[in-house]
Formats: structure tokens, sequence, C-alpha cells
């Protein structure tokens, strides 16, 4: 078998084998839950930033568009999670096909300049219309609500599963993107965007497709986390939720497809612990964005496959 | 001979300026099917831009390019480009990330009749780099790269390859394979050749046109060229 | 008050905004336009220059002008000194790569704002006015802080002007932004140079903290609005352009403190965005924006 199959796979099967011989801690269970839906909206990023090299500052307004769009459409319209997870995916398609045509009428520094500006109107908008999304407080959505297919989602263990079932799909999507045709061009595009041009690529159009994929799993892992934990609040939509995407994959390895999952891992534990000890906590995602830009631009797959494994996706 | 059938690509009263700048300035240019045709001028004569013109990496201020008897001058350069335009850079432009197999490959784009592995081998088999297929194309020498570049160039099939100074920077062993090659690719393809160096537009050339401050002074076979005044003037200075 | 009277006053608040705005974003620009980055955080500078004016200002007892003037003084060259430091530490050694140094200044950004957090707490700081007067303008009183607010920031727009249009200095900063290269060659010191820039970008932005605080008072999250419209700002004036992004900045500051009067902050800010909108679509590179960014 080939070895990137290999590698991704048996991650997969340790994540599924960690819970089936009860590794976890309930307190474990619950962070590695929340962090596979992350490392999801991590792999979605990294779609944008990692294969394709569009430095996005706005992310969270893509994550919390799916949150919302589904954790709205069950709070006020009763949809079942089937029916608000369907909603949350087109509503992130295109929404992120709008977004992403603005945006990219812009190149360089202003594209990064943009995305943080939409994103943090976003969240403004999230504020000024509380009265449907109950602004900074938020809507819990009752456990009745949280039911697919006659499971219940609040249920930690089952909980983990969909987590994991949701991690997988968006693991195995990018391993697919990254291997085809349509990937190779996305990494042309990041590499030497002018000569991808002069080979009669439709750039422009490549990017736009890169920013609806990432927006759309983005999305749909925001719709997820509000599905699975029961809350949606603005603080998704806040700025700190568009540079953790970013973190995730810079230290896990940009453009790697299980970069994501190792720098959400990193972090999740990283702020943790930082948390008890200081109200200030978010100091680590500063010292931490420097420590990588400064000394390992990599990231750490991204490191070993530039010395070691040259086959990594 | 000049009726529309045998000319590739033809342009009409084609300018560019740069902050009032005439860079190319009211050029009409014929390039006939199957020829090698060499670009010559001195430096800073406008050749670079004109060829951009062409491929559509710039737009042109006025004037229009006809390509296969179709106007052109309003497609974007992807567009020209798959419509069978290839353009070789200047300064070697390739992905030094990736590997020499994923340039070519990238290349070719797509290709339905032959398997994406077989063509890429093809090329590589024809410029000599086979044996280096997996290696990261930063690694290469630059004469390897320079062969890579051109790679990619034939990888796409054009009508019209546009080849921005090959030679630049190469050695005279290298410059003899170079000739070989481009003689060989022109047997399917047209070929417009910037060149600085008289020698290789001599040897591989059949016509030659003459830029000078952006406008064509002469256009011809090499004799004609060779004893044009006007072109001696512009290239000896008066 | 009848409709008029109630315009009149919500644009003058709306210069209040303007001029403050002018600031922080002529700082932005001025990065961007010489070193070619954007600076993430400094929004973060603005917030520093206002809590520094709270904690100088606390200092001196008696009369509160007093406190103010050492302020206006000391916080600018603080954040000043602290952005210098930071583009010594860490922007020289990225080589001013666009991407790596946006990413550093977001690191830079929650260094600064955490630490302000740690240190001066989570309490909004009220810093007095250094003079209580109020104008009466017939329909309603006006305080003659905000006009001072106005004027200080146009005298020191204009400096900035004096000093890139008729100064040495402002030859070399020129000479820097036009090829930075070229410069180098010719013997202009470019580290010093960026320093220096990035130092100034950051204290002018503190000028207009330690203006707006005796109104708004200080808190350490106060530095994402002002970033906000700083962006919107050199989105619309066209990135690195100075003419631009002052008329940009009126405008927005203007229309910004107008809506903010009549209806919300919030929704001003949402309608300054959907004219960012309507200016991608039209211009990409700004109302005045020339060069490709």
């Amino acid at each position: 078998m080939r070895k990137d199959l290999i590698l991704h796979f048996g991650a997969l099967a340790i994540l599924l084998f960690l819970e089936l011989l009860g590794v976890f801690s309930d307190y474990h269970q619950g962070n590695f839950a929340r962090i596979l839906v992350l490392a999801a909206y991590g792999i979605g990023y990294n779609v944008l930033f990692g294969y394709t090299g569009l430095l996005s500052l706005g992310h969270a307004l893509f994550f919390s568009a799916g949150l919302y769009a589904s954790g709205l459409s069950i709070y006020h319209l009763d949809y079942n999670v089937g029916q608000s997870l369907i909603l949350a995916i087109c509503f992130s398609a295109f929404f992120s096909l709008v977004i992403g045509y603005l945006a990219l009428r812009t190149v360089g520094v202003s594209f990064m300049i943009v995305t943080l500006m939409f994103s943090q109107v976003g969240y403004l908008c999230i504020l000024y219309f509380g009265g449907i999304t109950r602004g900074d407080e938020g809507i819990v959505i009752q456990q009745s609500s949280r039911v697919f297919l006659s499971l219940d989602l609040s249920d930690p263990t089952i909980r983990y599963y969909a987590a994991l079932i949701i991690f997988s799909l968006c693991l195995i999507f990018n391993l697919w993107i990254a291997k085809s045709s349509f990937g190779r061009v996305l990494i042309a595009i990041r590499e030497n965007s002018d000569r991808a041009l002069m080979l009669g690529y439709n750039v422009h159009l490549y990017k736009l497709f890169a920013v609806i994929i990432s927006g759309t799993i983005s999305g749909l892992a925001g719709a997820c986390y509000g599905i699975l934990f029961g809350y949606v609040g603005a603080s998704f939509a806040a700025v700190p939720y568009s540079i953790f995407p970013l973190l995730w994959v810079l230290i896990g390895g940009v453009g790697t497809v299980l970069g994501p999952l190792v720098g959400a891992i990193f972090m999740f534990y990283l702020i943790d612990y930082a948390s008890d000890i200081t109200d200030a906590y978010m100091i680590i995602v500063g010292i931490t964005l420097l420590v990588v830009t400064l000394y390992a631009r990599r990231g750490l797959l991204g490191e070993l496959r530039y010395r070691y494994f040259k086959w990594i996706p | 001979m000049d009726t529309l059938d045998n000319i590739l690509l033809y342009t009409e009263n084609i300018s560019k300026n740069f902050q009032g700048i005439k860079a190319v300035n009211n050029v009409n240019f014929k390039i006939y099917k199957n020829e090698i045709r060499a670009l010559i001028g001195p430096n800073g004569a406008g050749k670079t831009t004109f060829v951009s013109l062409l491929c559509g990496r710039i737009n042109a201020s006025a004037g229009k390019v006809v390509f296969c008897g179709e106007d052109i001058s309003d497609l974007p350069v992807f567009e020209r480009i798959s419509n069978g335009i290839g353009y070789t850079f200047q300064i070697t432009s390739i992905f030094v990330n990736l590997t020499v197999y994923e340039n070519v490959a990238l290349a070719i784009r797509k290709d339905n009749s032959n398997g994406e592995e077989n063509s890429v081998s093809e090329v590589l088999s024809k410029v000599g780099l086979l044996d280096r297929i997996e290696q990261r194309s930063g690694d290469l020498s630059y004469g390897h790269q320079r062969l890579l570049e051109l790679a990619m160039g034939m990888a796409q099939k054009p009508k019209l390859l546009i080849l921005d100074e090959p030679t630049q920077g190469l050695s005279d062993s290298e410059i003899e394979n170079f000739k070989k090659l481009i003689k060989d690719i022109s047997s399917s393809t047209t070929i417009l050749l910037i060149e600085h160096n008289m020698d290789v537009v001599m040897s591989i050339a059949d016509n030659i046109s003459v830029l000078h401050f952006g406008e064509i002074i002469a256009d011809g076979d090499k004799e004609t060229i060779q004893n044009d005044p006007i072109v001696q003037k512009a290239y000896l200075g008066d | 008050m009848d409709l008029g009277p109630y315009l009149l006053f919500a644009s003058l608040e709306g210069l209040v905004h303007a001029a403050v705005l002018s600031l922080i974003a002529l700082g932005l620009s001025l990065v961007f336009g010489v070193m070619r980055i954007v600076n993430v955080a400094h929004g973060e500078f603005f917030m520093l220059g206002a809590i520094l004016a709270w904690w100088v200002s606390s200092f001196v007892l008696g009369n509160p002008a007093l406190g103010f003037l050492l302020a206006l003084l000391v916080a600018p060259i603080i954040a000043g000194i602290i952005a210098m430091f930071s583009d010594w530490l860490i922007l020289k050694h990225l080589k001013y790569d666009p991407e790596a140094t946006i990413i550093a200044t977001i690191g830079i950004l929650y260094i600064i704002q955490q630490a302000a957090l740690m240190t001066f707490g989570p309490d909004a700081r009220p810093v007095e006015q250094p003079f209580n007067v109020r104008l009466d303008l017939y329909w309603f009183g006006f305080s003659a802080y905000k006009f001072f607010v106005i004027f200080a920031s146009i005298i020191l727009l204009l400096s900035v002007w004096l000093v890139m249009a008729k100064t040495k200095f402002g030859l070399l900063l020129r000479a820097t932004q036009l090829d930075s290269e070229t410069a180098q060659a010719f013997g202009i010191p470019i580290s010093t140079v960026y320093s220096l820039v990035f130092g100034a970008g950051a204290a002018i932005a503190a000028v207009g903290a330690v203006l707006i605080v005796p109104i708004q008072q200080a808190h350490y999250l106060m530095g994402g609005e002002p970033l906000l419209l700083a962006f919107i700002v050199v989105i619309i004036g066209g990135l690195g352009s100075l003419r631009g992004t002052v008329a940009a900045a009126v405008l927005i500051g203007m229309s910004d403190g107008i809506i903010s009067v009549f209806f919300s902050p919030t929704l001003a800010k949402i309608l300054a965005t959907l004219l960012v909108v309507f200016v991608l679509l039209i211009r990409p590179n700004g109302l005045f924006g020339t060069a490709k960014v």
C-alpha cells in the first residue's frame, strides 16, 4: 500500500482506537471531540492558505456562517440536525462565493486586510442583529434538538465518534485534493502564480474555487461545532477564531493534510494550560505566532517533509 | 504568398504606452506558419514588451492581435495560451519546489490521448532530463533549469512558441544543444525567438524582424537584414 | 432640538472622529508606504498611547492640563520606542516579507494587548480633560476640548506633511519608498529608516489616543475598533497614498460619527464596510490609489 495512505488512515485508526480502548478520561474525550471539529476547520483553512497560498485573516467569518446558519435554523425554524447541516453547507458555499469574489478583487496584503475587515464586520452584524442572534450571550441548542438518526449527539461518546467522522471526511477530501490535478494547480499558484497563469490556467477562477472549498469546509465545521457542543455565540466570529486556524496550520505544517490536527492538539492543550494560570492567556497565542514565524516557518510536518519524507501530501 | 491562410499571427498598429513613453509604437507584424522568426534589437527596444502584448501578459494601449484568424486582443492571457500561444520566460520561471515531473505535467494541462506520464516522459527525453524526473527542480543546475523551461514550452504543444532569450547565460556547448532542440521543435511549431546571440539567430532563424525604439525597422530573410543600412545604423549607432 | 442643529452636533462629533482616525490611518499608511508592510498591531499602539496617558497623568496631581501635556509628550515616545524595539527584535529578521510580517504583527498585537491586561488590569480608565470649558453654540453646548482635538490633529497632519515634503529626512523616506535597493546603494541607512518609520507610525497613533482618551477612557481592548476603521480607510483611500488616506479618513470618520449619533456605532461600521465593497467593485486599488499593491 502507498505510504501516504498508511500514514493518514493510520492516524484516523489511532484516533478511533484511543476511544475504543477507553484511553480517554471524560475530560480528554471532550477535549478531543472539540479538537477534531476544530481540526476540520483547520483543514478548510489550509486549503486556502497552505495549498493555494492565500493568507486569509478572516476565516471566523466562514466558521460562524456555518455555525449560525445551522444554529439559527434549529433555534428559530425548528430544523432538525440533517436539515440544518444541509442549509449550513449551502449557505457557507454561497457566502464564500460572494466574499471570495469581492476579496479576490485585491491581491497581496490588501487581500489579507479585506478578509480581516469582512470578518470583523460579520462579528459586528451578529451583535447588531442581537434580536435574532442574541448577540454576545448567544444561543444554547437544547439537547432535544441535537439528535441525528435517533442518536443523541450530546452524549460524550457519540459526540466523539461524530466529531471523528466529520474530521475523517474532511481529511479524506483534503487528501484527494492534494493528490488531484486540481490540487496540483492550486500548489502551482501558491508557488508561482504568474507562471501558472502563463501556462494557461485561469488563476483567478482557481483561487475563487479554493475560497469556496475552504469556506464551505470551515462552515461545515462551524455547524458541527454548534450542534455537537450545543452553543452558538458571537465569540466564535471574533478575531481569535480567525487567528487560531492560521496558528494550527503554521505549527502543524503549512500545506500538509495532517498539519491542522497536530497544530490544533498542541494549541488546545497549551491554551487550556495557560488559561489556568492567567487571564491573559492569549499572550501564548502571540508568543507562539512569533516563535513560529521566526524559527519554524514550515511547521512540524512541513519540516519533516522538507528534510526526510518528500511524499507527505 | 501573403494569403491569410499561411499567416499564423499578425498585429495591426499595436502600441503600448508606459506613462507617456511609447514602449511599442504602431507595430504591424506578421508571422507565418512553421517558420522560425527571430526578433532582435538593442537592449530596451521593447522586445519583451512586444511579445508580452502578443500573449496578453500586458494589455495593449491600442491596436489588435489576430491569431489563427481570430481577433484575440480582448482575450485574457490564460485563454490566449490555451488557444495555442506558448511563452517561456527570459528569467527562468519554474516551480522550484516541485519536481521536474510536476513542472512538465502542469505545462501539459490536459492530455487525454496519451496519458500524462507518457507525455511527460516523451518531452523530458527530448530535452534530456528524463533521468532527473523526480528531482526537485530548484536543485537543478542553471543549464538544466533552462532546459526544463523549454520542456514546459514544448509540453504545452502550442501553435506558436515564444522563446524569450532561451540561450542567455548558457555555455557554448549548451547553446549548440539548444539550437538543435529549437530546430527540432520547429518541425511541429512556429517559433518566435527573441535572441541576442547573433550566431544563434543566423544559424537557425528563417526570417528576422528588427525592433528599435518600439518600432519594427526591418523585416526579412537573413541576407536582407544583414545588408540593411537602417539596421546597421541602429546597431552601430551614428 | 431640531434636525438642523442636531445634524450640526453630529457633524462636530464626526469631525472629532475624523481627526483622530486620520492620525491612526496616517500612521498605518506611512508604515505601508515606506516599508511595504501592514502593521496589524497598529491598534495596540493606539491602545498603549491611551493607557500610558492614563498612567502618566495619574502621577501628576493638581492641574489636569499638566498631566495631559506630560502624557502627550511621554506616551507617544514610549509607544514609538516599543514599536522600534519590536521592529529591531522581530520584523528585521523576517526581512519584511509581507506575509511573515503580517503574521508576526498579529503576534505582537496579542503580546501588547495581553501585557497591558496583566499590567494595568481589565478596567476602563478615565483621564480628566485638561480643560473643562463648554462653548455655547446657541442650540447646544459643545466641549471646547473637542475643538482642541480637531485643531491638534490638523497641526500634526500638517507637520507630517511638512516633514515628508520639505525636510531631508522626508526626502530619505520618499527615496526609500520609491526604491529601497537603490536607496541603500546610495548610502541611506535603510534599517534605521525602517525602524524610525515603524516607531513614528506607532507614535502618531499614540498621539491620536492621548487626544481621544479624555473623551473615551482607556481600556486594553480598545485597539480593535480603530484598527478596523483604519483598514477601511486605507482600502478606500488606496494603501500607501497619504493624501488618499487623509481624504478617506475624513469621509469615514465623519460618516462614522454622524451615523453613530443618529443610529448606532455598530451600524456605522457595517455601512462603512458596504462602502468598501462598493469601492472594491469599481476601483479595487482604492479611490486614490494608482499602483498595484
